[in-house]
């Protein structure tokens, strides 16, 4: 499951990075009027490579557990923080697994766990944004991983605190283009960034603090699974 | 639920809202989105009696009204000036605008409600696993573990107060320490537990044939057919019309009176056509019945 | 020829310094219904394991394993799959998919059967398990019994000519394994399916099979019908292996001066057969309970008054208007049919849950009103999985991190640990991960965690769930050193017989309520269905002879019993 050639996937990357780009350009230059179903349409692409990918791959059951396990305990990591609603684990274990498992997993991982509790909760029009935002998550924490620019505690940190703003103007980006205003502009994405300024820093503060306090554990915790399910050979 | 608009093949089913969406996010026309809307909410009534759609209904109406409200502050373009708000020009072409958007946003809301209706779990997963299989397994084990994770959380929250980790009482970093806590208790336990899962499956022989079939039981009968037949005819009708131009209602710069010619005419009749499908099929079923 | 031949054995797990399996040599014929029994660790599912070729653990095999003739490992990958299915112990993680139609079809899927097939096969075997009305419900829905009936019906939609069963009724109430046994001996007797069961309770598969195999130590000991074996085991000197046994065979063994082979008996009427004329007509005083059982006139420990309990606020009462007292020192133990609220009980009296009407009182103190940590230390709650508990990585931080915490609040902390650690046998234990122990070395170490705050009550949920006698036993010594020290214990259990030989009291549970509390000689005595095996056997004899000890302090008196018992 580590395996998968770097090239391949810096293309995957870029293929979706350039669908979003294409989103923000579209909605800030073009005044055209069809945003939204462009943009799921780009959405929806971005993701079929890395499905046809895990369509291809022989994967044992050990594995499919594994991914499914992980996606599930994403879903629903928020239970435990019942009494804080502000904090929310997902995040966190999409980075983790993609640490431990790779980038396709953490594609995989975060991908499923969005799409399963919309599943739960009732899907909407969010569901493919929410779906890309948290398979980007995991899949750059994994690709950032195999180009060795996640080595220390700081830039996982890092990492975790950019995406936490990240994953929340990607929704911010959603609204508007859900909201189909007549003028989309730099203004009003800045506006609505700052609008959500204080949820982002919540998000990307929880993922520090969850990154500081329980990386290792955590690590510890996968390289025991790993051994038992016979990942290491 | 498995009457009326649900009972047929997902297929049509999940075309038919898809085709709804596009359409509500691309015809501007009031009076479409009018007819559209109150289409979705007879849908909704006919299906469950409105239940879900009352449950959600005050959010999308402050929504909707969020939005009708907010693009003429913010939108300034258009000719008619109604009025000046702080300085700026409020048109009435962004006013318009803003009901128009907020029709569009609420029939795609509404429409979402009678999509989770009919569309199941077991139906997504079915035109899921059509197009990736393997992936759609894979979503289907992640659901199968959801509810047991969910009850295993529980019963480790409960006896982990009695050791003193408890999410609701203490310091903000202990509170989050202590849900950590949890957290890992649970993703120790259930990998390990996951490994019985994974002999299971090689027991029941996963693995050991590349051409896995899927079992769901859902078949194209003819009435299925001729539905989504139907709904293609309908909703191309209706693209085509679009992009003719005709059921076009311009906005920005200026606002176009709202007329009633034969091309509109014909356009909304097309529109009726298209909606009342869901609607009729419901009905039909009621008719057996009465 | 037999259906499965199994040739001088041999397996080594790597990095083991034993054999798991020592010369394991035994044949099978088709249509035959075995059972591999024998104290946990044995070898019994590793054996079983390997019979599976799919799930054949890592390490050294030696011997040879013959299906039909031909070499286990030369049938082909598919017809290894459909031809041996097998059921393993646990219910809840067998299960792969979300609802009960994808389960039953998983199997068939995986080895690419049509559409056609799959519904045609799934509708028979609907039919003949009565699954229609669960067919689409989602399986985290079903009850244990139920589970497990699932994970049978999916392996025998493959249509398998084998079925090896690991403990399949070990984590099941009496009535689910009841049902699930007879699903498997319809199986048996109908379709001539060849079973291969491993089982360390006899107790309910004694009637139902041909041939038992009793394992030890990776060695197959004795085999033979159920009589010859049960006759090999009582001649042979080890006194330990006689626990494996069912009740009524012990029964009849201790009663009997020289035992006959054909008078053994498997069920309640042969057992009224062999020994009815043994029996004397004597009363068996009311002796466990009342010695062990406390003045009423004492201030009850725990007070539970009128409570009533719901999950959510449009489901019924689990418990409705319930009390119960119970006093110092007491041994109490409440039984009561699946999904009674046992659990539910036990949390509310440990403070855990609040009820919505109702008080619960400790030493006379409302219970919710009792400060969290002292009413965590003061009343010690083991759920039934001890997994919940474990938190750091190896057994000795477990340890020593929980007495860290509790030094200030406990006296004597570090004695207490030392004693624990001793009685419990954690000693060897302390450096290994909590997650690699055995499940009756989890338990132990879960109470140790629990113990360690110094209860005075100890609430404990179904603690000897699908343990072996041989744990059975020394758990019954550890809880008789506990009441000793004074600790009050409330035990939720399935296990009529260990319940009726140790407790000081028995409380049903049933429609919300305690129907009845009484000493198990008076419980079990007074009732006609749910009670032991012995009792129902001599009953008309003996009415208050519950246990075999009992049975036999009646007709040979106590210095016998003594010197009998101490053998085991």
């Amino acid at each position: 499951m580590q395996g998968g050639k770097i090239h391949k996937g810096k293309i995957r990357l870029m293929l979706t990075i350039t669908s979003i780009a294409v989103i923000l350009m579209f909605s800030v230059y073009a005044a055209d009027k069809f945003l939204m179903p462009v943009s799921f349409v780009l959405l929806i692409l971005s993701m079929i490579p890395f499905y046809l990918e895990f369509e291809k791959k022989e994967l044992n059951a050990e594995e499919m557990v594994l991914i499914a396990m992980l996606s599930a305990l994403a879903a629903v990591g928020r239970v435990p923080f019942a009494a804080l609603p502000s904090i929310q684990p997902t995040s966190f274990i999409v980075i983790m697994s993609a640490m431990a498992f790779g980038k396709e997993v953490g594609f995989l991982v975060g991908n499923t766990a969005a799409l399963i509790s919309n599943i739960f909760l009732g899907q909407g029009p969010w569901t493919p944004w929410q779906m890309v935002s948290w398979g980007m998550m995991g899949f750059t924490a994994g690709w950032l991983k195999d180009v060795n620019l996640m080595e220390s505690k700081h830039r996982l940190c890092f990492f975790g605190f950019v995406w936490g703003f990240l994953f929340g103007w990607m929704m911010n980006l959603w609204v508007l283009l859900f909201f189909q205003l007549s003028d989309i502009s730099w203004k009003l994405i800045l506006s609505s960034c700052i609008a959500s300024f204080k949820f982002d820093l919540n998000h990307a503060l929880c993922n520090v603090v969850f990154m500081l306090l329980f990386h290792e554990r955590f690590m510890k915790v996968f390289s025991r699974i790993k051994e038992k399910y016979g990942l290491l050979k | 639920m498995n009457r009326g608009f649900a009972s047929l093949h997902p297929s049509p089913c999940f075309l038919y809202y898809v085709s709804l969406v596009i359409l509500a996010m691309i015809i501007y026309h009031p009076l479409f989105l009018s007819l559209a809307l109150c289409a979705q909410i007879l849908l909704n009534i006919m299906q469950d009696g409105g239940k879900k759609l009352k449950e959600s209904i005050k959010y999308f109406i402050f929504l909707g009204l969020l939005i009708f409200l907010i693009n003429p502050i913010i939108s300034h373009r258009g000719q008619t000036v109604l009025f000046y708000f702080f300085d700026n020009p409020v048109t009435l072409e962004a006013v318009i605008y803003g009901f128009v958007m907020m029709m569009s946003l609420l029939t795609i809301l509404v429409a979402f409600i009678s999509y989770n209706l009919v569309i199941t779990p077991d139906k997504f997963m079915f035109l899921f696993s059509s197009i990736f299989p393997k992936t759609a397994f894979m979503c289907m084990m992640a659901m199968r573990f959801v509810p047991v994770l969910r009850k295993r959380s529980q019963d480790i929250a409960l006896v982990q107060k009695t050791r003193g980790t408890d999410t609701s009482t203490g310091s903000f970093v202990q509170r989050i320490k202590n849900g950590m806590q949890i957290i890992i208790i649970l993703i120790t336990w259930s990998l390990e537990e996951a490994i019985i899962t994974s002999r299971s499956m090689r027991a029941r022989g996963y693995g050991i044939t590349k051409d896995r079939t899927s079992y769901f039981d859902y078949k194209m009968t003819k009435r299925d057919w001729t539905v989504l037949g139907l709904i293609i005819l309908s909703f191309g009708n209706l693209l085509y019309c679009w992009h003719c131009g005709i059921g076009y209602f311009q906005v920005y710069p200026e606002v176009s009176a709202l007329t009633l010619d034969i091309d509109t005419g014909l356009f909304l009749a097309a529109s009726l056509i298209y909606l009342a499908i869901p609607i009729v099929i419901e009905g039909a079923e009621r008719l057996i019945w009465l | 020829m037999a259906l499965i031949d199994i040739q001088n054995l041999n397996f080594t797990y790597p990095n083991a310094k034993e054999r798991a399996l020592k010369n394991v040599n035994i044949s099978v014929e088709a249509g035959e219904f075995v059972v591999i029994c024998g104290p946990s660790g044995c070898g019994k599912t590793t054996l079983l394991s390997l019979l599976k070729r799919e799930i054949r653990p890592e390490g050294e095999i030696c011997g040879k394993i013959y299906y039909r003739g031909k070499p286990l490992h030369q049938i082909s990958e598919r017809g290894a799959v459909e031809e041996i299915g097998m059921v393993f112990q646990d219910p809840e993680n067998q299960i792969v998919l979300d609802t009960v139609v994808h389960e039953l079809a998983f199997g068939m899927e995986n080895l690419g059967y049509g559409i056609l097939t799959m519904k045609k096969r799934i509708g028979e075997m609907c039919s003949f398990f009565g699954l229609e009305k669960m067919l689409h419900k989602p399986v985290n829905e079903l009850s244990g019994g139920e589970k497990q009936i699932l994970n049978l019906a999916s392996v025998l939609l493959l249509q398998p000519k084998v079925l090896l069963l690991d403990e399949p009724t070990a984590q099941l109430d009496p009535i689910g394994a009841k049902q699930f046994l007879q699903i498997v001996y319809r199986l048996n007797r109908e379709l001539s399916m060849t079973v291969i069961m491993s089982e360390h309770r006899l107790e309910d598969v004694f009637s139902l099979a041909d041939k038992i195999i009793f394992m030890e130590k990776g060695q197959v000991k004795h085999m033979g019908n159920p009589k010859s074996i049960s006759f090999d085991i009582l001649k042979s000197k080890n006194a330990s292996l006689h626990n494996y046994l069912p009740s009524l065979v012990r029964m009849y063994s201790y009663l009997k001066e020289d035992i006959q082979e054909k008078e053994i008996p498997v069920d309640v009427r042969e057992a009224k057969k062999a020994i009815w004329h043994l029996l004397e007509e004597n009363q068996v005083r009311d002796n466990r309970g009342s010695d062990k059982s406390c003045k009423t006139s004492e201030k009850p420990i725990i007070k539970v008054t009128d409570i009533s309990f719901r999950y959510e606020k449009d489901m019924p009462n689990i418990l409705d208007r319930l009390s119960l007292d119970v006093y110092p020192g007491e041994f109490l133990t409440i039984l009561g049919g699946n999904g009674a609220g046992k659990s539910t009980l036990l949390q509310v009296m440990a403070g855990l849950k609040k009820p919505q009407r109702g008080k619960v009182y400790f030493n006379g103190r409302d219970i919710l009103q009792i400060p969290e940590e002292e009413r965590y230390l003061k009343i010690g709650y083991l759920a039934q999985n001890p997994m919940l508990y474990f938190i750091y990585e190896t057994v000795e931080e477990e340890l020593y991190k929980r007495a860290e915490m509790l030094r200030t609040k406990v006296e004597g902390i570090d004695q207490m640990l030392e004693k624990y650690v001793d009685l419990f046998g954690i000693g060897p234990l302390l450096k290994r991960h909590p997650y690699d122990l055995s499940g009756g070395e989890k338990q132990k170490l879960a109470m140790t965690i629990v113990l360690l705050s110094k209860p005075q009550v100890l609430l404990l949920d179904e603690p000897t769930k699908g343990f072996d006698p041989t744990f059975k036993i020394s758990f019954k010594n550890i809880l008789d050193i506990l009441i000793n020290t004074g600790i009050t214990i409330i035990m939720v259990s399935h296990d009529i017989e260990f319940v009726a030989a140790n407790a000081s009291s028995c409380a049903l549970l049933f429609n919300g309520e305690i129907t009845s509390k009484a000493t198990p000689t008076n419980f079990f005595s007074e009732n006609y269905f749910y009670t032991t095996a012995v009792n129902r056997t001599v009953r008309e004899k003996l009415p208050k002879a519950i246990t075999v000890e009992d049975v036999i302090k009646a007709c040979k008196g106590e210095k016998f019993t003594r010197a009998k018992f101490a053998l085991c």
